[in-house]
């Protein structure tokens, strides 16, 4: 169930919405505020899953200005603005918001900005490896920020951190360090009963599933469990994104095995370039390739003397769906600060370009 | 009148407090709430809106409407900059009249300081005079003002649509406020009982406001004169 809450100042709007929203089976009204300050407050406190504003909502405060500090109080809601015909708003021109809702609108378009229903969800959720064979390319933060953009848009994402050993997940977000880890799972059938008990889910909304925090703990974990982990999690969310080894250890290979989509992450170097046709061939030899696709993501893109596009593609013979572009101070400022980048900078480019990728990948599942 | 107030000083106060208070009321009454409860009061909680993109209908509901008509009234009443976008639901022709109608509120709402400074130079000058030919003044000029706009009130009651028409071709001499209600979504948002609804609740909380006045006046009097 998702939950809701509309900001609304008139009741025959707010009436209008809610009758609107109780036809919807996944979704739960958490409340109707018609002021700015109660409903902030009740969004810090409650962090529902999506908030609907009304565009010509009326007060001291603009809309628009709620929505900012509603995104600053709970990163992981979804902000939907509700609007009329002759106001049109652009969601993609506004960082504070993630879709619009224009009244009268119907339970299509309704659902379709709240992320519910079938088109939003059609079976299980999509499990992506992002994986890279060579280590530095920026594979943790992408799988981070990519799981964080993904709940901004309005989807239900689950992380793993799928790196047993010396996992980096915890080091990229506010984690704290007693948070428990895949290692306290029970294993086989009781696995799904406490699933839920070891996810940690911070203030973007994603789900996480850490790796164990001592290295000596990934002689406890077996690959069989990594792969059943992966597809309970797939259950109950729309996407599973997992953090993969770059060795084709046991653990890597049960995550690649069970992954819809290998997302490489690659640069335009030639040691990246010439490790990821090697592991490209590594998949063919394990019959991955027709079962499930391979899409390249070129970190560090504009970084000078590198490899062109055309070449990387044609060396790897598979297609660059996204380039992400360097920005040092951003990515490093988000590191040391444990906050993705996509919350702490979504109008740096670095941002926009995973907002890219993760509405690439929606759009490639849906077809 | 008595008392050194004679019918044309009344007769400017009275006019004075007509040209604030009406205005004031009408900026009161095209409010969302107001629409809402005339809507209501009609039976008429939903409508269907041409979608000019389309060609289709769509049914809109009592919050849609509402909406729809919280975007003209606060365009109309100087809340917001920029015209309605034209597209799915509103004709060229339609925004540019109501652009129109802002122009006209624009200059209505200078009425209200107007109205003010003809009733205060009134009553400057029958205070010097005295407190009874001061409050002889507003009771008078809220009793004639309240009388006159029932005058206005009756005739537009018995003959609403030669009022209405006669309304827009002294507000709208260009002529571009007749559409096809067969066609104008502005006139499905705004028929009959809207026009009808929003007179009627300025006319009486005009004399309701009037009536209090004079009663206020009245008391004031009497205190003076004892």
């Amino acid at each position: 169930m998702k939950r809701v809450l509309l900001i609304e100042d008139l009741p025959q709007v707010a009436q209008h919405i809610q009758s609107m929203l109780a036809r919807e089976k996944e979704i739960e009204v958490a409340g109707v505020q018609s002021e700015a300050e109660a409903a902030i407050a009740q969004i810090a406190t409650e962090k529902p899953d999506v908030v609907m504003i009304d565009s010509l909502l009326q007060g001291k405060t603009s809309p628009m200005d709620i929505a900012k500090r509603i995104r600053t109080a709970s990163p992981g809601t979804r902000i939907i603005m509700v609007t009329v015909p002759q106001k049109p708003l652009d969601a993609k021109a506004e960082a504070a918001i993630d879709a619009v809702f224009t009244l009268p609108g119907g339970a299509n378009e309704l659902a379709e900005v709240l992320g519910v229903g079938r088109a939003a969800r059609p079976q299980n959720g999509l499990m992506i490896a992002v994986y890279s064979p060579k280590g530095g390319t920026g594979k943790t933060t992408l799988a981070v920020n990519l799981a964080v953009v993904l709940r901004r848009q309005g989807k239900s994402v689950a992380l793993m951190d799928g790196v047993m050993q010396f996992g980096a997940v915890r080091h990229a977000m506010q984690i704290p360090p007693a948070t428990r880890s895949f290692v306290d799972l029970p294993t086989a059938g009781a696995m799904k009963m406490s699933l839920t008990e070891v996810l940690w889910e911070g203030p973007s909304g994603v789900h996480v599933l850490l790796a164990p925090a001592k290295p000596e703990e990934v002689d406890l974990i077996q690959g069989g469990d990594i792969g059943a982990a992966m597809n309970m999690l797939a259950e109950s969310h729309d996407y599973v994104i997992v953090d993969t080894p770059s060795r084709l250890t046991e653990d890597a290979l049960a995550v690649l095995d069970t992954a819809n989509l290998i997302l490489m992450v690659v640069t335009y170097m030639n040691a990246t370039v010439a490790n990821s046709r090697s592991a490209i061939d590594t998949f063919e030899a394990l019959g991955y390739k027709g079962r499930k696709p391979i899409l390249l993501v070129v970190n560090q893109s504009d970084t000078p003397g590198g490899m062109s596009k055309q070449a990387v593609e044609h060396a790897l013979n598979l297609p660059i769906i996204a380039e992400i572009p360097t920005d040092w101070k951003t990515v490093s400022d988000s590191l040391n600060k444990q906050q993705p980048f996509v919350l702490g900078a979504p109008q740096a480019p670095v941002s926009r370009a995973v907002e890219a990728l993760a509405h690439g990948l929606v759009t490639q599942q849906r077809k | 009148m008595s008392a050194g107030i004679g019918k044309i000083e009344v007769a400017l106060f009275a006019v004075g407090f007509a040209m604030s208070a009406l205005v004031l009321l009408a900026l009161l009454w095209s409010g969302a709430g107001a629409y809402a409860d005339m809507a209501r009061a009609a039976g008429a909680e939903s409508t269907t809106f041409m979608d000019h993109t389309s060609g289709g209908n769509v049914v809109m509901g009592l919050g849609p409407l509402v909406q729809e008509h919280r975007v003209w009234s606060t365009y109309v009443t100087g809340g917001a900059a920029d015209p309605p976008a034209p597209g799915r639901f509103y004709t060229a022709d339609e925004i540019s009249h109501m652009t129109d109608v802002r122009n006209v509120f624009d200059g209505a709402k200078l009425l209200i300081p107007a109205g003010m400074f003809v009733m205060a130079i009134r009553l400057q000058r029958a205070r010097a005079q005295s407190a009874v030919a001061m409050f002889r003044l507003i009771r008078g000029g809220a009793v004639a003002s309240g009388v006159g706009v029932a005058a206005v009130g009756i005739i537009a009651a018995v003959a609403f649509e030669q009022a209405f028409l006669l309304f827009h071709e002294v507000f709208f001499p260009q002529g571009n406020f007749l559409f096809d209600p067969a066609t104008s979504n502005l006139v499905r948002l705004y028929p009959d009982w809207y026009w009808q609804g929003i007179t009627f609740r300025i006319g009486l909380s005009f004399i309701a406001v009037a009536a209090a006045v004079a009663v206020a006046a009245s008391v004031g009097l009497r205190r003076s004169l004892h």
